[in-house]
């Protein structure tokens, strides 16, 4: 069943009671809540996630309250706890949504049943892409143009490897956009589905774009990752792409690897296997337009031949 | 004697997590004692159970049992799925564990003095039952009194740093407590507590160190842990002397240890005999007791009259601490009803009143307060 099938009253019922069991990233998480206006936000975003029904078992217990009696009335401010302990600071009653996401990617990153790579990830004709950067590196922003293009989205936020079988576990949860990138994304796909803007400090806002509508029909698909792809925006830069080397496309997945302590050796062997099976490059690029044919041409040479498709010069 | 509500109550879904909290806590300590008893539950229950286990970091304790016994493949894939990930992040936490120890070996070699692991990593070098899927933050070791100063001032020349506190709490550690302010080390960010015996002298228990590493037994590069008789009591002092709410964990650690060092002939005997030596004779009979009546702990019923006769508190305050430890052992999180709260905050409220006489206790609890408004104070104005 679809979130957003529940007729609305049910739904709100289910959530102050036993709780909503939302299927994300191979995971059941259960959100109960009695703060009314994020439930409006969450169905929003979240129109077409598959409900768990029922009871059974959960992975993570997730409960948005009230910071406390009071502050339900006055001086509303919000908090979240999982499994029972808040692991964020209380958040004013209007920024209540970011808790809840916040709190899914703490989920999906104590999953330590998997290597979690901090990077977007993106797939078009059964070919995976990792978009491997830190924070505020522009690569949501080229993931939300990516998506608005035909490509399917995996996550904007994680690459969650499963070391069974090398292969990408889909999210798709909303895509955040931070401050400039919100007109560059609402100007590129005025089509799209936009939460409200978050105003969490002054100048610095964040706005969800919903996943297609496919990309979360599909999410229970795994992926198989053949390119990795470093991108770096530059306002007015040229377009260029250069080969990554074996051992620098190594430490760039090590040092954005989300678990790589916990994982341990299975953390090492997944990583390397991805250096061995994929195609590495850096992409500097100054438009949406250009990074979104560069990535094409990139996605048309592995699909042609996987194996000249691995850059051969080793120096930087 | 002390009972545990037995599981199997369903509560009505809509109260289905307020009535969680103390149907988990009577499910766990169920699923702990008898893991395969696990592979029975239907979906609801295991779910009942896995949430309660993971708020007392014993998943992957658990995870360890049910692999024992061959039956965690029988479990539905969504609780495989939560032990696999416990079993990642316990394995990750034994290596850490067990390379920052030997970091401290390597640091302290040169001393040539015995150095003592206690708790955690302990039962992890040493290969003892509580070790499986155990979840530990710190390193702690034991050093002889007399050199504690070297063994400090050789660790901060190796890189571990000493936290930065005001000289109150320099003093609450340097004159009162058992061990020295806490280091941690400045690239890995791993806490080390040194300690120069087991429990604080200002309590007036005083346990020279001499005694407890001349019976020390040696598990290999120059490192030691407890006599069994000395472990059982630490782990008894550690959690009967402190504050036991949601401490299932360490009551499970004495069931182990109990289990295991009590196949050892003379054990009971050199147990009672230093717990009466070391002034610990009342935790270690609630130790016994409790690890009897809730985790099911063989213990010889001569060993258990014996304790009773020499250490046992009288009838009234010992019914009090059978009501303050069953409600609140198992209670980990706040809204678990049953008079948990209140059960929590006698039994911390206890926990300083057995550290300290009372004038030092009225006066450390003015200056904390004096402390903490000062502080509030300046984040203010600052």
């Amino acid at each position: 069943m679809r979130l957003g099938s529940v007729p609305e009253p049910v739904l709100r019922a289910q959530f102050r009671a036993a709780g909503v069991r939302m299927r994300l990233a191979g995971l059941c998480l259960n959100l109960r809540t009695d703060v009314p206006a994020v439930i409006g936000q969450i169905v929003q975003m979240y129109e077409d996630l598959p409900l768990e029904a029922g009871v059974g078992i959960d992975d993570y217990r997730l409960r948005l309250t009230y910071a406390s009696p009071l502050r339900r009335f006055v001086g509303r401010r919000t908090q979240i706890y999982i499994e029972g302990e808040a692991p964020f600071f209380p958040t004013p009653h209007r920024l209540a949504y970011l808790l809840v996401e916040a709190a899914l990617n703490w989920c999906i990153r104590q999953t330590v049943s998997n290597v979690i790579l901090h990077a977007a990830t993106v797939e078009r004709e059964g070919l995976a892409v990792i978009l491997p950067a830190p924070s505020s590196s522009g690569k949501s922003t080229l993931c939300a143009a990516l998506v608005t293009r035909g490509w399917r989205l995996l996550s904007d936020e994680h690459a969650v490897l499963r070391p069974a079988d090398g292969r990408l576990q889909p999210i798709a949860r909303p895509i955040s956009l931070k401050n400039e990138s919100i007109g560059l994304i609402r100007q590129w796909a005025p089509d799209g589905h936009f939460s409200p803007a978050f105003s969490w400090a002054i100048g610095e806002d964040i706005v969800y774009l919903r996943p297609p509508a496919d990309s979360i029909a599909r999410a229970t698909e795994t992926a198989r990752p053949a390119l990795i792809v470093a991108p770096a925006y530059r306002a007015g830069a040229p377009v260029t792409l250069q080969p990554l080397g074996k051992s620098e496309t190594f430490r760039l997945l090590v040092d954005n690897c989300m678990n790589y302590h916990t994982t341990q050796r299975c953390g090492f062997d997944a990583i390397a296997g991805l250096v061995d099976s994929c195609a590495a490059w850096r992409l500097s690029y100054g438009t949406l337009e250009q990074a979104v044919d560069a990535m094409e041409a990139l996605l048309a040479r592995a699909r042609m031949d996987p194996m000249t498709s691995r850059p051969t010069i080793t120096t930087a | 004697m002390v009972e545990v509500d037995t599981p199997g109550r369903s509560p009505a879904s809509p109260a289905r997590t307020a009535a969680s909290g103390a149907r988990g806590a009577a499910l766990l300590v169920h699923s702990m004692r008898d893991p395969a008893s696990v592979s029975r539950l239907d979906a609801e229950a295991l779910d009942v159970v896995l949430h309660a286990a993971r708020r007392h970091d014993l998943l992957a304790r658990l995870e360890h049992d049910l692999v024992g016994l061959g039956v965690l493949q029988d479990l539905p894939e969504a609780a495989r799925r939560q032990f696999a990930n416990a079993r990642v992040h316990a394995q990750a936490n034994a290596v850490t564990l067990r390379f920052e120890a030997d970091r401290v070996r390597r640091a302290l070699a040169g001393l040539g003095i015995r150095i003592v692991l206690l708790k955690g990593v302990a039962y992890l070098w040493a290969g003892l039952p509580p070790a499986r899927g155990r979840f530990s933050v710190d390193i702690d070791i034991l050093v002889p009194a007399a050199d504690v100063g070297r063994v400090e001032w050789t660790l901060v020349n190796g890189g571990w740093q000493p936290a930065e506190m005001n000289a109150y709490d320099q003093h609450y550690y340097r004159d009162w407590m058992h061990q020295i302010p806490p280091l941690t080390h400045s690239e890995r960010g791993v806490e080390l507590d040194v300690h120069h015996t087991i429990f604080p002298p200002v309590s007036g228990i005083r346990i020279a160190s001499e005694t407890l590493l001349a019976d020390a037994t040696p598990v290999g590069d120059g490192l030691w842990v407890l006599s069994p008789a000395d472990m059982v009591l630490h782990a008894a002092t550690h959690l009967f002397q402190e504050n036991p709410a949601g401490r299932l964990r360490d009551l499970l650690d004495l069931h182990d240890l109990l289990t295991l060092f009590g196949q050892q002939a003379g054990f009971w005997d050199s147990l009672t005999e230093r717990a009466r030596r070391h002034g610990l004779g009342r935790p270690l009979y609630y130790s016994l007791r409790y690890a009897a009546d809730l985790t099911g702990t063989a213990i010889p019923a001569a060993v258990l009259a014996r304790t009773e006769a020499a250490f046992a508190p009288d009838a009234v305050q010992l019914s009090v601490m059978d009501w303050l430890v069953r409600r609140a052992i198992v209670a980990r999180s706040p809204g678990q009803g049953g008079g948990g709260a209140l059960a929590r905050f006698l039994l911390f409220t206890r926990s300083h009143w057995i550290k300290m006489p009372l004038g030092v206790l009225l006066r450390h609890a003015a200056v904390k307060l004096f402390y903490r408004m000062h502080e509030r104070n300046a984040a203010k104005t600052g």
